[in-house]
C-alpha cells in the first residue's frame, strides 16, 4: 500500500505531498492520492491513484533519474511528444505530466495515465479461458488502434502483450511509445533497439535497411498466435535462434520469398538453414476458428511486401462482425517527431519542460523560472 | 462511433497481482528471498533455525563497516549492462569504490536469478575478478559496491596505444586466464561477455574481469532487447550459430581480445576497410571462414601458437584455461618479472565519463 510520509530532509515543496511505495519515494501533486503500487512499466514504478479534482482513477508512473541515461531520456521525450497528439480509444491517454519544482535540475518525471486493470501478458498467462469472441475483440481493437497510428505515419515498433493494457470489460489500449518512430524519419539509420525479440519481424532480424508499418503487423500476428495458443509462438533465445523458429513454422522459403532481403550475406544465411516443410497453423491451434487461422496466416508472412496490411486485416472476414468501414478515424496530419539524436541532456530536460507546459497553462501564465 | 458491438458483453477476470509485494519486500524495506536478506545495511544469509532472531552468518568483518550512508557520490563513471556505475568514496576511510545500481525487477523468474547471482557474488574471491565488497537494496534499486579499477578498461588502453607488445600481452593473458580458471573450475560459471571493456585495469597493473552475475542477468532480462552492433563480435562460433556452448566459448572471446591488442584492430575487420562488417558478414566470417591468425612475420611462434590454441573453431580443439596457463607463450615471460604497471602509468587515465 502507498504510505504517506514526511518530506525528505523535513522540507517539502509547495503543492506536493510524499508517499513511499516499494521503498520508492513519490513526490506528487496534492490533487493525486496514491492507492497502491501496480508495478508495470519498463523504466519506472507505477501506482494507482485518485485525482481528487475529478474523482477519476489514474496511473502515475515515476521515471527515476531520467537523465542518467541519455538514450533513455530521449526515449522518454519522444514518448511525451507523441502521446500529446494521440487521441484514440485504443491508444493510452497521457492525462498529465507533473511540473517539477526545479526547471533546470529536476531528475525524476511523473507521468499520469488513464488507469487500466491489467495487461494482455497477465491475461494470457492466467488460467481463465478466452473464447473466440475474446480473441476477436482484442485483435479488432489492436488493429483499430494501429490503423490510427499508421494513418498518422507512426510505427509503434515494440508491440507485445505487456504493452497492451486491458480492462475487465475487455477494452484494450496500446501503450509504451518509447520506441515509436514516424515513417518519414529523414535519413536516420534506424539501427537502435527495435521490438522485443520474440515479436520481431524477419526483415528486422535480417538487417534490412528499410522497413515500414509491416513490422507492426508481424508483431500483431505473434500476439494473435499467443492469444490462441496461450504461449509465445516464437520464443527465440538469440537472433539466429529466432529466425530458425520462424522458418521452422513457416517452412523453408522459396527464392521469391527472400528476394526482399537486400543484404546478400543474410540471404545466404537463410538459404543455409536446413529444409523444413513447416507446421500448419491448424495443427498448432486446433481449437481456433478457421477464419482466425486464415487471418493469422496472412499476418505471419515472411516477405513484408506480401504481408497483410492493418487496413486489409480489418477488412478480413474474421473481423466483419466488429469492423465498420464507415467508422474510420479521421485522417491525421503526420506528427513531426524529429528529435536530434545528439541532443545533450540539458536540452532534453528543457524540451521535456516545454512538453509539461502543454498540460499546465497556469504555469505559462505565471513567471517562468 | 465505436464500430459494431460484440455479440455478448465480454468479461475478463482480472488476475490478482502477480506476486503480492509482501512476499519479497518487508514494510521496513528489506528484500527477502529464502534465507537471503538485503537492505540498506547490506546482505545477510539467515539460517532457518535463527529466522526469528536474524543475525548475520556471512558478513566479513571488513564489510561490517560498509553501509550506504557511508558512501558519497563523486561522479558517474559508466554504464554497465543493466545499470549505472558511480564512483563513490567512503566518507570516513576515503576508499574509492565503483557503485553499480540495478533497478529491481518484480518478475519472479528474474528475481530468483538476481538472488542466485547475489549469493555467487558474495562468495567470489579471486585476485583477477573485480571484487564485490557488499550489496544493498534501497529505494527500489539493488546496489553492488565493487572494487574501483582506476585505470579503466582494456578498451580505454587500446584506444591510446593501438597495439600492445607480446611481453605485456603475456602478463595480461596470465591474469585473465587465472580469473577464468577460477570462474570455470571453482564457480562453474561461464562469463559469456569477455571483451575489452569488461577487462579492468588498475594503476598497479592488475587486470580483473568484471560484468557477469547480476549485471548479465539484468541485461538478458531487459525485454530480451538486443542489437546487432557489437553484441556478437566476441561470441564463439558454436554460440553464434545457435549450438550449445560451454566454458571454452570464453576462451574464444579471450583469444580475439588478445589478437586485437596485438594487431591493433578487431580481427574480423578487413585491414583495408574502415567500417564494421554487418552482422551477417561477421556471422559468415566467424562460422564459415578459417579463424583469424597472428601474422607469422610479425609475431613469435609461441604467440602465434597461443592465439591458434584459443581460437580453434571446434571447441573440443580449443585449450582450456588451465592448459593455456602452461602454454609456452605464457611460460616464456613468466620469470622475467614483468608487470603492466609501466604500461598503464605511461597512459592517460580514462575519460571521467564513458558513454
Amino acid at each position: 500500500m502507498a504510505m504517506m510520509v514526511d518530506p525528505p530532509n523535513g522540507m517539502g515543496n509547495q503543492g506536493k505531498h510524499y508517499y513511499t511505495m516499494w521503498q520508492t519515494l513519490f513526490e506528487i501533486d496534492t490533487k493525486y492520492v496514491p492507492i497502491k503500487p501496480i508495478g508495470r512499466g519498463a523504466y519506472g514504478i507505477v501506482c494507482s491513484s485518485i485525482n481528487r479534482a475529478t474523482n477519476e482513477k489514474v496511473a502515475i508512473k515515476k521515471i527515476n533519474n531520467v537523465f542518467d541515461n541519455r538514450v533513455d531520456a530521449l526515449r522518454t521525450l519522444r514518448e511525451l511528444k507523441l502521446l500529446r497528439h494521440l487521441r484514440h480509444e485504443n491508444v493510452i491517454a497521457l492525462k498529465d505530466i507533473m511540473m517539477p519544482v526545479h526547471r533546470r535540475s529536476f531528475k525524476d518525471v511523473y507521468l499520469v495515465y488513464e488507469l487500466m486493470d491489467t495487461d494482455l501478458h497477465q491475461i494470457i498467462k492466467s488460467s481463465q479461458p478466452l473464447s473466440n469472441d475474446h480473441c476477436q475483440y482484442f485483435l479488432f481493437q489492436l488493429l483499430r488502434g494501429l490503423k490510427y497510428l499508421h494513418s498518422a505515419g507512426i510505427l509503434h515498433r515494440d508491440l507485445k502483450p505487456g504493452n497492451l493494457l486491458v480492462n475487465a470489460n475487455c477494452d484494450l489500449k496500446i501503450c509504451d511509445f518509447g520506441l515509436a518512430r514516424t515513417n518519414n524519419t529523414k535519413g536516420q539509420f534506424m539501427t537502435e533497439y527495435v521490438v522485443t525479440r520474440w515479436y520481431r519481424a524477419p526483415e528486422l532480424l535480417l538487417c534490412c535497411d528499410n522497413y515500414g508499418t509491416s513490422i507492426d503487423v508481424w508483431s500483431v500476428g505473434c500476439i494473435f498466435a499467443e492469444l490462441l495458443g496461450r504461449k509465445p509462438i516464437f520464443p527465440g533465445t538469440e537472433c539466429l535462434n529466432q529466425l530458425k523458429l520462424i522458418v521452422n513454422v513457416l517452412g523453408t522459403m522459396s527464392e521469391a520469398d527472400i528476394e526482399f532481403i537486400d543484404n546478400p550475406k543474410a540471404r545466404k544465411y537463410i538459404k543455409t538453414l536446413p529444409y523444413t516443410p513447416g507446421i500448419p497453423l491448424t495443427s498448432m491451434y486446433p481449437q481456433a476458428h478457421p477464419l482466425a487461422i486464415d487471418l493469422l496466416q496472412k499476418m505471419l508472412v515472411f516477405d513484408p511486401s506480401k504481408r497483410i496490411s492493418v487496413t486489409e486485416a480489418l477488412e478480413h472476414p474474421y473481423m466483419s462482425p466488429l469492423y465498420d468501414p464507415s467508422a474510420n478515424p479521421p485522417a491525421q496530419v503526420p506528427i513531426d517527431l524529429d528529435i536530434d539524436e545528439n541532443l545533450g541532456v540539458d536540452m532534453i530536460r528543457e524540451m521535456m519542460w516545454q512538453e509539461m507546459l502543454h498540460y499546465h497553462p497556469e504555469v505559462v501564465a505565471g513567471v517562468n523560472m | 462511433m465505436r464500430g459494431k458491438k460484440p455479440h455478448k458483453e465480454l468479461k475478463l477476470s482480472v488476475p490478482a497481482q502477480e506476486t503480492p509485494v509482501d512476499k519479497f519486500l518487508t514494510a521496513s524495506g528489506t528484500f527477502k528471498d529464502g534465507e537471503l536478506r538485503l537492505n540498506q545495511r547490506g546482505l545477510q544469509l539467515i539460517s532457518e533455525e535463527t529466522a526469528d532472531e536474524p543475525q548475520s552468518t556471512n558478513l566479513k568483518v571488513e564489510d561490517v563497516q560498509l553501509s550506504m550512508d557511508d558512501l558519497e557520490m563523486i561522479q558517474v563513471i559508466g554504464k554497465g549492462s543493466g545499470g549505472i556505475v558511480q564512483l563513490v568514496r567512503h566518507k570516513w576511510v576515503g576508499t574509492l569504490y565503483a557503485l553499480k545500481g540495478i533497478q529491481m525487477n518484480i518478475q519472479e523468474a528474474v528475481r530468483k536469478q538476481i538472488v542466485q547471482e547475489l549469493k555467487i557474488n558474495q562468495a567470489t574471491q579471486n585476485a583477477h575478478i573485480v571484487l564485490c565488497h557488499q550489496s544493498f537494496y534501497h529505494n527500489g534499486v539493488i546496489y553492488l559496491v565493487l572494487e574501483y579499477m582506476d585505470r579503466g578498461s582494456l578498451a580505454d588502453i587500446i584506444k591510446q596505444v593501438k597495439t600492445i607488445l607480446e611481453p605485456y600481452l603475456a602478463v595480461l593473458c596470465k591474469q585473465v586466464l587465472e580469473g577464468l580458471l577460477y570462474l570455470h573450475h571453482e564457480r562453474h560459471v561461464i562469463h559469456r561477455d569477455i571483451k575489452p571493456s569488461n577487462l579492468l585495469v588498475n594503476r598497479k597493473g592488475e587486470v580483473k574481469i568484471t560484468d557477469f552475475g547480476v549485471s548479465a542477468v539484468l541485461a538478458s532480462s531487459m525485454g530480451q532487447r538486443d542489437t546487432f552492433v557489437g553484441t556478437y563480435n566476441y561470441m564463439a562460433p558454436e554460440r553464434i550459430s545457435g549450438s550449445s556452448y560451454d566454458y571454452k566459448s570464453d576462451i574464444w572471446s579471450l583469444g580475439l581480445v588478445i589478437l586485437e591488442c596485438a594487431i591493433g584492430r578487431f580481427p574480423y575487420i578487413p585491414s583495408e576497410g574502415e567500417g564494421w562488417l554487418s552482422f551477417y558478414e561477421l556471422l559468415e566470417a566467424i562460422v564459415d571462414q578459417p579463424p583469424p591468425s597472428a601474422p607469422a612475420d610479425q609475431f613469435s611462434p609461441e604467440f602465434c601458437a597461443f592465439i591458434s590454441s584459443c581460437i580453434q573453431k571446434d571447441p573440443a580443439e580449443r585449450m582450456s584455461a588451465s592448459e593455456l596457463l602452461n602454454h609456452p607463450f605464457i611460460k616464456k615471460f613468466e620469470d622475467k618479472d614483468l608487470d603492466l604497471r609501466i604500461l598503464v602509468e605511461s597512459l592517460e587515465p580514462p575519460m571521467n565519463i564513458s558513454e
